[in-house]
């Protein structure tokens, strides 16, 4: 018995319809703590160089952490991770909710999924019953949709995780769907459970999770949720959510306004957190053990639908970065994309790709059936979040990316194409912040701001300055982000409510009964960063430093308006960075793992 | 007890570094909430969002006097 873990690994092979039950190792516990850490180890150990990432040989894990299903304050997301059919290397990524946690009390930590199936189904678990399901029923029907006939099929307490026609359909950012508005958003980790014919995952647990010292773990948690509830900045989350932060970053100018060609939107008035507070917010929702709702559930009277949202980047994608100005606008959008499946940042970003390459004549009505695409008109943008979703016309190039878009639409348009590595960035236009710009070049599923949200240090210090000290911050944030992310938790007690980092120590000691250092937490997040690091080097022959460079837009073209006008992070700075970066983590100067850092965390098995 | 041409102040987490957590600030007539941000010493844009009477506001609107403010930062930046 481990205490904090459920116990156990689930192993599904689809093409064969056998299912595997098997105990969690102590060594897989201890080395990667859960979550995205097993997802990396997983996925480097059993996934093949130049698996077809749409093929059997690719895996879909899904894993909780040690926190989740516990009563301490945002142990409520769940990690699902794959080779990316988008970039080619490692994904992975977390949802709020309800999943892990109820993944524990069936008694499981890890879910491991091989192979096709040859029909769809669902995976069926409540507590040491499982099985593959027929979904003909539930094949073709939007994600939400899917998500409601399932918990009144099987009973609400079910927690269910599912793809939308997105999905199905392999659009190459697909996200998997979960808690009516949830998403595991980034990089195709819906695509994968498409290819897979694995419509959805259905969990139901009854179990208890063991705990050391159930005294301790009570008090500690009481602690942080006091801390949580008593902090100032409680009901300003609470109140505004994510979208909170559109006018801050607006001020910043760092707010991605029409494919980010610049970083400050002139429209905001119906864009701010505060309006859409007033206009459509219905009620707040939370995550599990979570004292702080920061959803926002919402109606739109002018589109007459529900959804969970905008949050910050979606009122980015679906508003400032396609040009559209008015929240009700980018809840119907947001709304249509959450049905579809389709990850907001990826796609919005997308359609704001094509726009400019239409308004630039790059592409014309010829290329989107007569369909005229300009900046503001969100009329364009939800019929082409639905060709993208069906592959229909335009929308099946679009469902691409990004980067293949570029390639097919040619013209230059390589230049400002908005990705890293075949993801599309999200909502930080960071030409006036280096660090923010380093942490996109360097997060390891392609460009995306949650590995280390550097910008506020750009801010605190001069958002000018390339120097060593903004590498070594970048670096610092990689190891706590992500390693809340092993752990199976939300940052949102540290990042919006200040809560100190080093509460996790007593309670990991508390739940687990091994008394870990914060320094020795973050080793584990440095351990799974050079593992992900190494996935990308093993698969993508001549992986290096150039796969690391922003879209060139970022380095040739100074913003042209806003807070941040004039600026742009040069070519020059653009590799010094990378130097820096480099130099710190122990790397060669093109940005591969050496085999002396490599075995200092205990890496041996990483051949390079 | 509170004074006619007074705001009361929140400060958020790391912003107490620039002043008391809980303060009452006399503003001038048209005075904005950047205003009082800079004469904290602040870098406006250390401070995310602004809160006046429960309510998100932008930096640049004018205060009353009686008004509640609360000046948040986001942390994630060290």
């Amino acid at each position: 018995m481990l205490n904090g873990y459920g116990g156990h690994v689930l192993r599904v092979d689809l093409t064969r319809g056998t299912i595997d039950r098997t105990e969690l190792e102590t060594e897989m516990a201890r080395d990667y703590l859960g979550g995205r850490g097993f997802a990396a180890k997983v996925l480097y150990s059993e996934v093949e160089k130049g698996a077809d990432p749409l093929g059997g040989a690719n895996k879909l894990v899904v894993a909780a952490g040690p926190l989740s299903g516990l009563l301490i304050p945002g142990a409520g997301k769940t990690t699902f991770a794959a080779k990316s059919p988008a970039t080619g290397g490692y994904a992975d990524s977390n949802v709020g909710g309800m999943f892990s946690a109820e993944m524990k009390f069936a008694g499981y930590d890890l879910i491991v999924v091989e192979g096709v199936s040859p029909e769809p189904v669902y995976l069926f678990i409540e507590d040491d019953t499982v099985e593959l399901r027929d979904a003909k029923a539930y094949w073709g029907q939007g994600a939400i949709t899917a998500e409601t006939m399932l918990k009144k099929a099987l009973g609400e307490q079910f927690q269910i995780a599912v793809i939308g026609p997105g999905g199905e359909n392999l659009v190459k950012f697909a996200c998997i769907c979960h808690d009516f508005g949830r998403q595991a958003g980034r990089a195709g980790v819906g695509t994968v459970m498409g290819s897979k014919r694995l419509k959805a995952i259905a969990v139901r647990g009854t179990k208890s999770i063991p705990v050391a010292d159930v005294t301790e773990f009570r008090r500690v948690g009481r602690e942080m949720y006091d801390f949580c509830k008593a902090s100032d900045a409680w009901d300003v989350w609470v109140r505004l959510g994510t979208a909170g932060v559109n006018v801050p970053s607006n001020e910043w100018g760092s707010f991605p306004t029409r494919n980010f060609q610049t970083g400050h939107f002139e429209d905001m008035d119906k864009m701010t957190g505060e309006y859409m507070r007033e206009k459509i917010v219905v009620t707040d929702k939370a995550c599990f053990g979570c004292p702080c709702a920061c959803g926002k559930y919402s109606y739109t009277k002018k589109w007459d639908v529900h959804v969970e949202g905008p949050e910050y980047e979606t009122a980015a994608f679906l508003g400032a970065d396609v040009g559209v100005s008015d929240i009700e606008d980018v809840a119907y959008a947001n709304y249509l994309c959450d049905d579809l499946g389709i990850d907001t940042i990826s796609t919005g970003n997308v359609i704001a790709f094509a726009t400019e390459c239409f308004e630039k004549g790059v592409i014309s009505g010829k290329d989107t059936g007569g369909l005229e695409l300009s900046f503001g008109d969100s009329e364009a943008v939800f019929e082409l979040i639905q060709r993208i979703a069906r592959r229909e016309g335009i929308g099946d190039t679009l469902a691409e990316g990004a980067r293949h878009a570029a390639q097919a639409f040619g013209g230059g348009s390589s230049h400002y194409a908005m990705q890293i590595k075949g993801l599309e960035i999200s909502g930080y236009e960071s030409r006036h912040a280096p660090a923010m710009m380093l942490a996109y070049m360097t997060a390891d599923v392609g460009a995306h701001h949650n590995r280390a949200w550097a910008i506020t240090y750009d801010i605190e210090v001069g958002r000018d300055a390339v120097t060593e000290d903004k590498a070594a911050k970048v670096i610092e944030l990689q190891h706590i982000r992500p390693l809340i992310d092993c752990l199976g938790a939300c940052r949102l007690q540290w990042v919006e409510l200040g809560m100190p980092l080093d509460s996790y120590v007593p309670a990991m000691k508390a739940i687990t009964g091994v008394d870990r250092s914060w320094e020795d937490l973050t080793q584990v997040a440095e351990r799974v960063w050079n593992l992900t690091r190494s996935f990308w080097v093993r698969e993508i022959d001549g992986f290096g430093r150039e796969w690391d460079y922003p879209p060139p837009r970022w380095y040739t073209d100074p913003t042209p308006t806003g807070p941040s006008k004039g600026k742009l992070v040069s070519r020059e700075n653009v590799e010094r960075l990378l130097d820096m970066y480099y130099e710190q983590r122990g790397w060669t100067d093109n940005g591969l793992p050496t085999r002396e850092k490599l075995d200092q965390l205990g890496l041996d098995f990483v051949k390079i | 007890m509170k004074v006619k041409n007074e705001v009361e102040l929140t400060l958020v987490g790391l912003l107490r570094k620039y002043g008391p957590a809980h303060t009452s600030l006399t503003v001038k007539p048209g005075e904005t909430v950047v205003d009082v941000i800079r004469e904290l010493g602040l870098n406006p844009d250390l401070v995310a969002i602004v809160m006046v009477n429960g309510r998100q506001r932008s930096k640049a609107d004018p205060l009353d006097p009686g008004d509640r403010v609360k000046l948040v930062p986001m942390v994630g930046g060290g």
